[in-house]
């Protein structure tokens, strides 16, 4: 069986600037990745990394500018994309970050669940009040919510009504972008459980981004952690953070604030995320990374396997 | 260690649609001169009201204080005249908001901004408050301060934008510094730096800092007490190391098993069953009541009360305050 997303090489140029001084951001480079039925691949990555864009290209909102990607075996970039994206659209949804706009405020809770049913058509008016029925349910809302506004509800609870949208076509693939970070701590932990139990049902394929990496460690199978633009580690989770290879990977983990209040710290690396409109020669972490050497500003370092299943971009783990 | 700032039994009414609401109710704590305070809790439990309260930045007749007084030097700040408030203000009290995005005026340089309060409060003249904002951005961190000085915010990042808010925030040298959600619009790498420029600057300014956070992370890595909030109330006040190493109210144990783990363990999250009730919605008894594991009948029966445990530590649960089960 094709997994649900393999994304080969995907590149990704926006072009920025007036007419005349039109310049191309280099967004996303040499991007490859697969999901798989029923797993969840983490994301995750600053402000500015890229990880939203690739999430909006492997639902099809983007067409990449460069490489090949393709979602349930069929191919989003090509000259079949058009046609294969409306066969295989309704089957891959996404969730949103911030449930406060991702909900019209004016539609009904149980109009906006049911406007992807209504928008697919093949249901007739009782099958759809049904479905929202159960939808609700599913996302652990009373029925009675469906005749309420958005306004009414909770963020935790606004976050489910986008859940029960997203599910409302039995998708076999969900781009969940930052479906958490806008909530409290205990409305997370309620999101999440959620987001396992319906993967446990239905077999959803997960790509889950996000910046925390403690989420992402709870949700995903796999992760990848994306830097300026580049994959700069892939692994299984507990082998990612329990032995990060890349030096990004390790100042991230550094960096995430315990509840330990006994730790002992270690600095925090200085620097920012580069610009992308003028990127670092060479690995783009080099200008922060402690470990960096005179040949990290020169060449780029390649993604590649430095164990089974486990993938770095950097010149301390590389094979000469 | 004697009080520099001290609240007792603060309570907030805000103007709503049915009449006044409580949001702040018998909040009560005291601020050491040089200690550093973590207020933790989720959004609407009222801990950035309280610190608003203590500069007086509630929206006027929109709020109002039935009760309770918050003590600086022999003034109540809450029934201060406005022009005693402005003296307090940035000079001895002093605010880091959450977003630093929108805290900072786009049309006004940084030299303005920080010039502001230093021109004010000091009395600087144009050129020494220049000599002086530079000499903050160099005691924040920014890099060829004396060049950035002159420009607009929209030149800094996130971060760069909220060491320039610290910068105005101590350019007076305050007594306190209120740090509210200070890195929660920030990314981790960022967020350990700022986090670290405020222990710095805490350590060589000798100011006392009370920080609000819903991150309990945050707070751990920071302060030297905690208060810990839930629906506009106190639950829990305690040492640090005691906090985390024992709590003794329901709701700070659920905050505590509801961040996920970053080292392992297991799969699925503790979360606490249902939601932050609304300031107005009527619940007889404990507040936590309708959310708690180990609620017993006595605990919808009256509102528990603040009952200090130890020395250092103060509960705000019936059942687990009760002479005898205490320790």
């Amino acid at each position: 069986m094709d997994p649900l997303v393999e994304a080969r090489d995907v590149e990704m140029m926006f072009a920025s600037g007036r007419s005349g001084r039109r310049i191309n951001i280099h967004v996303l480079r040499k991007i490859s990745f697969d999901v798989d039925h029923g797993e969840t691949l983490g994301l995750v990555g600053e402000s500015g990394s890229g990880k939203s864009t690739i999430g909006r290209i492997v639902v099809g909102l983007h067409e990449p500018t460069g490489g090949s990607l393709k979602l349930f075996g069929l191919a989003l970039t090509g000259p079949n994309r058009a046609s294969n994206l409306s066969t295989v659209r309704s089957r891959a949804q996404f969730v949103f970050q911030d449930p406060h706009a991702a909900l019209n405020p004016r539609m009904r809770a149980g109009d906006s669940i049911a406007e992807p049913i209504d928008v697919a058509g093949a249901h007739t008016r009782r099958d759809r009040n049904e479905r929202v029925k159960e939808l609700l349910r599913l996302v652990g809302l009373p029925h009675d919510a469906a005749d309420r506004f958005p306004h009414e509800f909770s963020g935790g609870q606004r976050q489910r009504i986008v859940i029960a949208r997203a599910l409302a076509l039995e998708p076999l693939f969900i781009v969940c972008d930052e479906p958490v970070s806008a909530l409290d701590v205990s409305m997370q932990a309620q999101v999440v459980n959620l987001l396992m139990d319906l993967q446990d049902r239905f077999g959803i394929g997960y790509l889950f981004i996000a910046h925390d990496l403690a989420v992402v460690r709870a949700v995903s199978r796999r992760v990848a952690v994306i830097y300026a633009g580049a994959i700069v580690e892939l692994a299984e989770k507990n082998a990612l953070f329990a032995s990060p290879q890349h030096p990004y990977t390790q100042a991230l983990l550094d960096a995430v604030p315990r509840p330990d209040p006994g730790r002992v710290r270690k600095r925090a690396i200085v620097g920012e995320v580069p610009s992308l409109v003028s990127p670092p020669p060479g690995c783009r972490f080099h200008t922060r990374c402690p470990r960096a050497m005179p040949k990290c500003s020169v060449d780029e370092p390649v993604l590649r396997e430095t164990s089974p299943g486990r993938f770095t971009a950097c010149h301390l783990h590389g094979t000469p | 260690m004697s009080a520099l700032v001290s609240i007792d039994k603060l309570t907030v009414q805000f103007r709503g649609d049915r009449g006044w609401i409580t949001v702040v109710e018998d909040v009560s704590f005291a601020l050491g001169e040089g200690e550093c305070v973590g207020v933790v809790g989720e959004s609407g439990s009222g801990k950035s009201v309280t610190a608003l309260s203590m500069l007086g930045l509630h929206p006027r007749g929109a709020a109002r204080f039935p009760s309770g007084s918050i003590l600086y030097a022999g003034l109540d700040l809450l029934r201060a005249s406005q022009r005693d408030l402005r003296a307090v203000r940035g000079r001895d009290i002093a605010m880091v908001f959450q977003d630093p995005m929108s805290s900072l005026n786009p049309v006004l340089t940084i030299c303005d901004q920080i010039c502001e309060s230093l021109r004010l409060h000091q009395g600087l003249s144009r050129a020494v408050a220049r000599r002086r904002a530079i000499e903050l951005l160099d005691l924040v961190r920014i890099a060829d301060a004396a060049r950035r000085v002159d420009e607009y915010p929209h030149r800094f990042s996130g971060g760069m934008r909220q060491r320039v808010m610290i910068a105005i925030a101590i350019a007076c040298r305050p007594r306190l510094l209120i740090a509210d959600e200070p890195t929660t619009a920030l990314d981790v790498t960022i967020q350990a730096q700022i986090l670290e420029l405020l222990r710095d600057l805490h350590e060589e300014l000798g100011m006392a800092v009370l920080l609000i956070s819903h991150d309990l992370g945050v707070i751990a890595e920071f302060a030297r007490r905690v208060v810990v909030m839930y629906a506009g109330r106190i639950v829990e006040d305690a040492p640090v190391d005691v906090l985390f190493a024992s709590p003794r109210h329901p709701y700070t144990e659920g905050l505590m098993a509801s961040m996920p783990p970053l080292d392992g363990g297991a799969d699925r999250l503790y979360a606490i069953p249902g939601r932050i009730p609304d300031p107005d919605e009527p619940i007889p008894g404990c507040r936590f009541g309708p959310r708690c594991p180990h609620l017993e009948p006595v605990c919808s029966v009256s509102a528990p009360e603040l009952v200090a445990i130890s020395e250092t530590h103060r509960v705000r649960c019936t059942p687990r305050t009760r002479p005898g089960v205490r320790g």
